[in-house]
C-alpha cells in the first residue's frame, strides 16, 4: 500500500515536467470555520487572490534566495489561502470539520497523500488535476492542538513547494552531528 | 534534553568585539553618509510636500500601495512556509514507508 | 526597590541627557552599557561576526541622531531592540547568505563561556534555517527574556502572530533535533 502511495506521488511529480496550460485554473474552496476561529487561541488567516499575489510579487526581493524561490512559486497562481488555528488544549476542535472541505472536492480532485498517526500529525494532500496538469492543491493538517488548511489555486510545483524550507544554502545538520550540503535532509 | 534551557544557554548575550564603542565614537567625528532607504526618502518627500500644502492624491495612493504590498509580501511568505512545512511532513512519511 | 535604585535611574537619565546634548563621553557610556545586547541580537540572527558588528555600529550611529527622541532608559532599551531587529530584517533581505564555518561559530560560543559549545553551535546554526520573524521572536524570547507581549511591542507584531512564530520556530527546532515535544 505504501509503495502504491509513493509511486502515485512520484507519478504526479513526474507529470509536472509536462507543460502546464496556464488557462486551466482550479477552483477556490470555502475555508471558513467560524466555530474554530472563535475557540482558537491563535489564528493565521491569509487570503491572497491573483491581484494580491501579483502585488506581493513586486515586493519580493531578488537578492533573497527564499523570496526568489517564492516568486517562482507564485508565477501563474490565481490564489493562496491559508487558515491555521491553534488551541490551548487537545480535543478543543472537531476533526470532522475537515469533511466540510472534502465535500467541496469535485471529480477532478485526487488524493495524493494521506498521512495518519494516532499521536501526531494527520496530513491529507489533494491535487486538482486537468489532464496531466495540477491546477490546484489542498492540504489538510490536523494535529492534537492545531488545524491547518492550505488551498492553492493554479499550477503548483509540488517539489519546489516542499523544498522551500530548505532553500537557505547553509549546511543542514543531521542528528548525528554530521554536516551535509543540500536542499533536504531525509534523515529521520 | 530541555530545549528551553538549551536555547537560553545558546542565545546568551555575547560580548561585543573589543574596541567596539571606540569605533562607533570615531565614526561620529567623520562626515555622516546617510543611507536612507528608498521608502524613507519617499515618506520624507510626502511629508515635505504635505507641509508645503501640495500633497497629491497620487502620492498618497503610492504610499498606501507600498504599505499594502509589504503586507502582502509578508503574508505570502507566511503562507508558503506553512504549506511547505506540511508538504515535508507528508514527504517524510511517504519516504519512510 | 532599593535606595540605590532611584540614584541609578537618575544617573542613567543624566547620561541620556548629556549624550543628547552632544557629550561624546556620555554617549560612549551608553554604547558600552548596551553594546552586548545589540551585538548579540545581530549575531544570533546573522551568525556572522563582521556583519553583526556592522549592524550594531549602524544602530548606535542611528541612536546618536535620534537621542532627542529617547524619553527614558527603558525607552532606550526598547528603541535599541526594535531598531536592531529592523536592521537585521533589512540585512537578511539583501540575501548575503553564506556558509557558517565551525571556527567562526566556535569563536563566539567560547567567548560566552558556553558549557556545551557543540550543542549551542548546532542550535545557533539551526536558527539560521528559520524564517526571519521566527528567528527574531526566539532570539528576543531566549536572549532577552521577553514575554510574547513585549516581543510584539518590540517587533510591532500582534500577540497572536508572535506566539505563532515562537510555536512554529520551536517546533521546527525540536523536529530537526529529534526532540519529542
Amino acid at each position: 500500500m505504501n509503495r502504491i502511495l509513493t509511486n502515485l506521488l512520484l507519478t504526479l511529480i513526474a507529470a509536472l515536467a509536462l507543460p502546464i496550460t496556464a488557462s486551466a485554473q482550479g477552483t477556490r474552496l470555502n475555508l471558513d470555520f467560524p466555530d474554530m476561529a472563535a475557540k482558537a487561541s491563535e489564528t493565521v488567516d491569509v487570503t491572497l487572490d491573483g491581484a494580491m499575489l501579483r502585488l506581493a510579487g513586486r515586493f519580493l526581493s531578488s537578492n533573497d534566495p527564499d523570496e526568489r524561490a517564492a516568486r517562482e512559486m507564485i508565477n501563474g497562481l490565481a490564489g493562496i489561502y491559508v487558515r491555521s488555528y491553534e488551541f490551548d488544549h487537545e480535543g478543543e476542535y472537531d476533526k470532522s470539520q475537515a469533511e466540510r472541505i472534502r465535500q467541496q472536492l469535485g471529480p477532478t480532485w485526487k488524493k495524493i497523500v494521506k498521512v495518519a498517526s494516532r499521536t501526531r500529525e494527520d496530513v491529507d494532500i489533494y491535487a486538482d488535476t486537468r489532464g496531466d496538469a495540477i491546477t490546484g492543491l489542498l492540504i489538510i493538517s490536523a494535529e492534537p492542538k492545531e488545524f491547518t488548511v492550505v488551498n492553492i489555486v493554479g499550477p503548483v510545483d509540488l517539489e519546489k513547494l516542499a523544498a522551500l524550507e530548505g532553500q537557505f544554502g547553509i549546511p543542514h545538520i543531521h542528528r548525528d552531528g554530521k554536516h551535509k550540503h543540500g536542499k533536504d535532509d531525509r534523515n529521520d | 534534553m530541555n530545549l528551553d534551557d538549551d536555547l537560553t544557554r545558546a542565545l546568551a548575550r555575547k560580548s561585543a568585539p573589543d574596541g567596539f564603542a571606540d569605533r562607533v565614537l570615531s565614526r561620529l567625528d567623520t562626515p555622516k553618509t546617510h543611507r536612507t532607504s528608498l521608502f524613507t526618502r519617499i515618506a520624507a518627500a510626502i511629508v515635505l510636500t504635505a507641509a508645503l500644502g501640495g500633497l497629491t492624491a497620487h502620492q498618497i495612493i503610492e504610499h498606501r500601495r507600498n504599505e499594502e504590498g509589504e503586507r502582502a509580501r509578508r503574508e505570502l511568505m507566511t503562507a508558503l512556509h506553512i504549506a511547505s512545512a506540511k508538504m515535508r511532513v507528508a514527504q517524510r512519511a511517504v519516504a519512510h514507508d | 526597590m532599593s535606595a540605590a535604585a532611584p540614584l541609578l535611574l537618575l544617573n542613567h537619565d543624566a547620561s541620556l541627557h548629556r549624550a543628547a546634548a552632544g557629550d561624546h563621553e556620555a554617549f560612549g557610556d551608553l554604547i558600552r552599557e548596551h553594546q552586548d545586547m545589540v551585538f548579540s541580537i545581530a549575531w544570533h540572527f546573522l551568525h556572522d561576526r563582521d556583519r553583526a558588528e556592522e549592524i550594531a555600529q549602524e544602530v548606535f550611529l542611528q541612536l546618536y541622531r535620534a537621542l532627542g527622541e529617547i524619553e527614558s532608559p527603558a525607552h532606550l532599551i526598547f528603541w535599541l531592540r526594535r531598531v536592531t531587529a529592523n536592521r537585521c530584517i533589512d540585512e537578511s533581505r539583501r540575501g548575503r547568505w553564506r556558509i557558517v564555518t565551525l571556527d567562526e561559530a566556535n569563536d563566539v560560543a567560547r567567548d560566552a563561556g558556553d558549557t556545551d559549545p557543540l550543542l549551542s553551535r548546532k542550535l545557533g546554526q539551526m536558527l539560521q534555517r528559520l524564517p526571519a520573524p521566527q528567528r527574531l521572536a526566539i532570539t528576543m524570547r531566549y536572549q532577552e527574556g521577553l514575554e510574547p507581549s513585549e516581543i510584539g511591542a518590540v517587533l510591532d507584531m500582534p500577540l497572536n502572530t508572535v506566539k505563532s512564530h515562537l510555536r512554529r520556530g520551536l517546533a521546527a527546532l525540536r523536529e530537526w533535533l529529534g526532540v519529542k515535544p
